[in-house]
């Protein structure tokens, strides 16, 4: 032995963990299964209710509002969570189908995660803000025409929403910088 | 296919892994999470996905490998999705543990080693932690590569660097 038995001590360290903690059988693990996916329906479920909640609060609105650019705002409000709904859905029943396998080593499918999460990341600013830039800059200009404020209200509103969604733009920039130099190393 | 639509075979087929491979797993589990509790979440997750796994067996690898890369890979998805709440994860040839742990009065009995064991792996990135505790399970490398993907040379110079590692930390003497 080379290393002064260090190896095998370590191995027969390792080896001899006591385990048993959770010893499952199949009638265990499909009533689990079966508990995952309730969880899951029901978490997709609340999303969708809140999702609906907020399209009918948009409607409401649009019924009450009178002025007409508020209206319109409201109206591409409401497109821009019909978006949301269908890319989260899109985007959840990808994640499903993205399950650890077998068939996938683990280098390609630590890879594959890594360049999801990367993507998912950068496209947030545009999937996730973008959409209801033009609905809230509509309900927010409208507004202004009925009541008018002060420029400096005005710039303050316009620098808070532009800090928001730079701010929002430049830490996913980063974590996307350092998701792609993880999987730059991989490919390296 | 493993499952014929019933259920029964992939049943038969996963009890069949699970009493081989449960206590790998376990371990396994354990490299992935120090947390007792969510060491069980991981360890149940992992069991499930090696059940949902099984009716898309086809042979084209041995049931070890495709048993250790679907337990791999269900803590991989979990280390990414967790990275942002992680302290930095070091490469192999970055690991430099500080010995400071404050058990250094105790004698290096083979609970301290599993400790030690513990904490340079969990410090360890997903692949290197990988190949580590394959290393540990008693893998040989030609298996190591066919897990995980990496090139026989690549698997080569990790064992190297974790004999290195190993004797580093847990030679006769070293308290």
């Amino acid at each position: 032995m080379t290393n002064d038995g260090a190896e095998d001590r370590a191995l027969q360290a390792w080896q001899a963990q006591p385990t048993g903690e959770a010893d499952m059988n199949a009638d265990d693990i499909r009533l689990k299964a079966e508990m995952l996916e309730t969880r899951t329906t029901r978490q997709m479920n609340l999303t969708r209710v809140a999702f609906a909640l907020v399209v009918m609060g948009n409607i409401a609105e649009i019924v009450l509002e009178p002025n007409e650019l508020e209206r319109i705002g409201r109206g591409l409000t409401i497109l821009a969570v019909v978006f949301l709904a269908f890319d989260y859905r899109r985007r959840a029943q990808r994640t499903a189908a993205a399950l650890p396998s077998g068939a996938m080593d683990s280098l390609r499918f630590y890879r594959a995660e890594l360049v999801r999460q990367r993507d998912a990341i950068g496209q947030v600013w545009w999937r996730w803000a973008l959409p209801f830039v033009p609905g809230l800059a509509l309900s927010i200009f409208g507004s202004a025409l009925v009541t008018p404020r002060s420029p400096t209200q005005y710039a303050v509103l316009l620098l808070v929403f532009a800090v928001l969604l730079a701010g929002i733009a430049l830490v996913n920039r980063r974590e996307e910088r350092k998701l792609q130099a993880e999987i730059d190393e991989l490919d390296s | 296919m493993a499952d014929s639509g019933d259920g029964a075979p992939t049943d038969d087929l996963y009890t069949e892994i699970a009493a081989k491979y449960g206590q790998a797993i376990e371990r396994l589990a354990g490299a992935y999470e120090p947390d007792a509790e969510k060491r069980r979440d991981l360890l149940q997750e992992i069991h499930i996905a090696l059940w949902r796994s099984l009716a898309a067996f086809d042979g084209r690898c041995s049931m070890r490998t495709w048993v250790y890369r679907v337990a791999h890979n269900t803590a991989i998805s979990q280390v990414v999705r967790r990275r942002a709440k992680t302290a930095s994860l070091v490469s192999l040839e970055e690991l430099d543990m500080p010995e400071g742990t404050g058990d250094a009065d105790r004698p290096l009995d083979e609970q301290r080693v599993r400790d030690r064991l513990m904490r340079l792996i969990q410090l360890l990135k997903p692949l290197d932690r990988e190949v580590f505790v394959l290393y540990l399970e008693g893998m040989d490398a030609a298996a190591i590569g066919e897990i995980t993907g990496l090139s026989a040379s690549n698997v080569a110079t990790k064992v190297h660097r974790i004999k290195q590692v190993l004797l580093q930390r847990f030679h006769e003497g070293r308290q």
